[in-house]
């Protein structure tokens, strides 16, 4: 006999991201407390065999959206390092704007509307819409801000067009410069009530010493596109070794490859690049970062916020200067350069191997191809910062469970949560992609 | 994307469920899908479908019902 059972079982807030945190407590003993990453690969390297690297970029910006620009300039400068072709000073300069936006749209992101309700106490953006409309306003703001910015320089900040190996195929005109200077001077208004909101969030107190990697160089500038890889350990080395620092292996309940450097895990981000190059910041930026007492070697990761929010200052203030910089000097439109997938081999083909690596919103990323010498893609290699970011995720979960024990079971879920999103993971809409499972507790 | 991790939570619960009905078999299961929900129902049935396979769940088949929320919710199923 057939019958009808009821349920009614909501799976949203269990669908957006692919991770769960598994937490076994027994007789008030932390037995097990891991980060399982459950999405399926996405075979992105497979993709890139046989197709040729003057592509690359387009197929490995769809990797993130959020990343899209970082994706391509990393896969950009890995294409032109294998094929032995060196860009232009004004080509770096622009890709550095570039790389500043992505940075300041994701870190406004992150901030307002993924990190900042869990501080002002509501589940998601959605409840300050009533309760802090301005900070809401303020956020798209920023963001559109940011993205309107790309729409002028690249075509589009997701996914970007004109960014390609070899150059730019479109260049700002001199109108499309005040633009965009026009547009971020315009949100360095907002930038005051951003850090006011920055230093009134209280951030959970933790403390876990841990290595940190990113981009180091020599020079003055805060490096993000391009530098040496380094570690607060001590480590240093050239971009091609990055396999040396990245030791990536295979855990059970993970879909992703862990890493591990100098000590059992590192972190990448914003953190890191700030306990790293801290010097280097704007004066605006270190200023701020003086006075909310973030300071080199910071270890509470729940302040990788704060660290993006120095870092939001700091390309800010960047952008603003290089475009200025670009209306002083002008710009070399002869420079603009139109290639297709090379057919009539305006840029000399060689085969090699080349690295990218590049310092995104998360964290350093690197892309590693291997092309022939007609420029087709024989191997492929991406290592993204979240995936460099979950085993140090589980160390901090470790040491953590059994400081808050005491604490009610959905206040140790919300610090969870809380700890995971620090790390601004670019697991898809991360504002509630967990599910926190507890086991005998 | 997701719909594979949907599918893997949705058949945990209807598994269990099924169990303490003492049900041999699912034969249709309703969803309740919203708006803004990133979820292809095509793709989520493909999984439904593979997933299925050698389970109580494997001739079942799945219904939407719309929904002006942003949700997706296992509303109820029929069983024999």
């Amino acid at each position: 006999m057939s019958k009808n059972v009821k349920v009614n079982v909501e799976y949203l807030t269990r669908v957006e991201g692919h991770g769960n945190i598994v937490v076994n407590v027994k007789n008030g003993k932390l037995e097990e407390c891991r980060l399982d990453i459950v999405e399926s690969p996405r075979f992105f390297e497979g993709m890139l065999r046989g197709r040729s690297i003057f592509e690359a970029q387009h197929i490995t910006s769809r990797i993130c959206g959020i990343c899209a620009c970082g994706h391509t300039l990393a896969s950009i400068q890995a294409a032109e390092d294998a094929i032995g072709f060196q860009p232009t000073e004004q080509t770096i300069k622009l890709r550095k704007l570039l790389l500043h936006l992505e940075n300041l749209d994701s870190h406004i992101l992150h901030i307002y509307l993924l990190v900042a309700p869990d501080l002002l106490g509501v589940k998601s953006f959605v409840p300050l819409i009533h309760t802090h409309n301005d900070v809401v306003r303020r956020a798209l703001r920023m963001k559109k801000a940011c993205n309107d910015v790309c729409d002028i320089l690249v075509g589009r900040h997701v996914h970007p067009i004109s960014a390609i190996v070899g150059g730019f195929t479109k260049l700002p005109k001199e109108k499309e410069l005040d633009a965009m200077l026009e547009i971020l001077e315009s949100i360095q208004v907002d930038m005051a009530p951003t850090i006011e909101l920055g230093a009134s969030l209280k951030f959970p107190e933790f403390q876990r010493e841990t290595e940190y990697v990113g981009l180091v160089n020599d020079t003055d500038e805060y490096p993000l596109l391009q530098g040496d890889i380094g570690s607060t350990d001590g480590l240093r080395m050239d971009k091609h070794d990055y396999k040396k620092i990245t030791n990536e292996f295979i855990v059970p309940h993970s879909s992703a490859k862990h890493t591990k450097a100098s000590r059992d895990s590192y972190m990448v981000g914003a953190l890191a690049r700030v306990n790293l190059n801290f010097e280097k910041l704007h004066p605006k930026a270190k200023k701020v970062a003086n006075a909310i007492g973030l300071k080199p070697i910071t270890a509470n990761p729940f302040l990788n916020t704060a660290a993006q929010l120095i870092e939001c200052i700091h390309s800010l203030e960047d952008s603003i200067k290089i475009l200025k910089e670009f209306k002083n000097e002008g710009i070399d439109y002869a420079q603009a350069i139109t290639v297709g997938l090379n057919e009539n081999g305006q840029i000399p083909v060689k085969a090699g191997k080349g690295v990218g690596a590049v310092e995104v919103p998360r964290g350093i990323l690197f892309h590693e191809y291997e092309v022939d010498n007609k420029g087709k893609i024989i191997n492929a290699n991406c290592i993204i910062p979240t995936g460099q970011n979950l085993n140090n995720i589980e160390y901090d979960m470790k040491k953590l469970v059994p400081e808050v024990l005491d604490k009610k079971q959905d206040e140790i879920t919300l610090l969870m949560e809380m700890l995971v999103r620090a790390y601004d993971p670019c697991i898809s809409c991360s504002a509630h992609f967990l599910d926190v499972k507890y086991i005998d507790c | 994307m997701h719909e594979m991790h949907v599918i893997k939570n949705l058949f945990q619960d209807l598994l269990k469920l099924a169990d303490e009905n003492n049900t041999r078999k699912i034969t249709n299961v309703y969803l309740k899908m919203g708006l803004f929900t990133e979820i292809n129902p095509e793709i989520l049935t493909y999984f439904f479908k593979e997933q299925g396979k050698g389970t109580p769940l494997e001739s079942a088949k799945l219904h939407f019902a719309d929904s002006d929320m942003r949700e997706l919710k296992l509303v109820s199923f029929d069983c024999e």
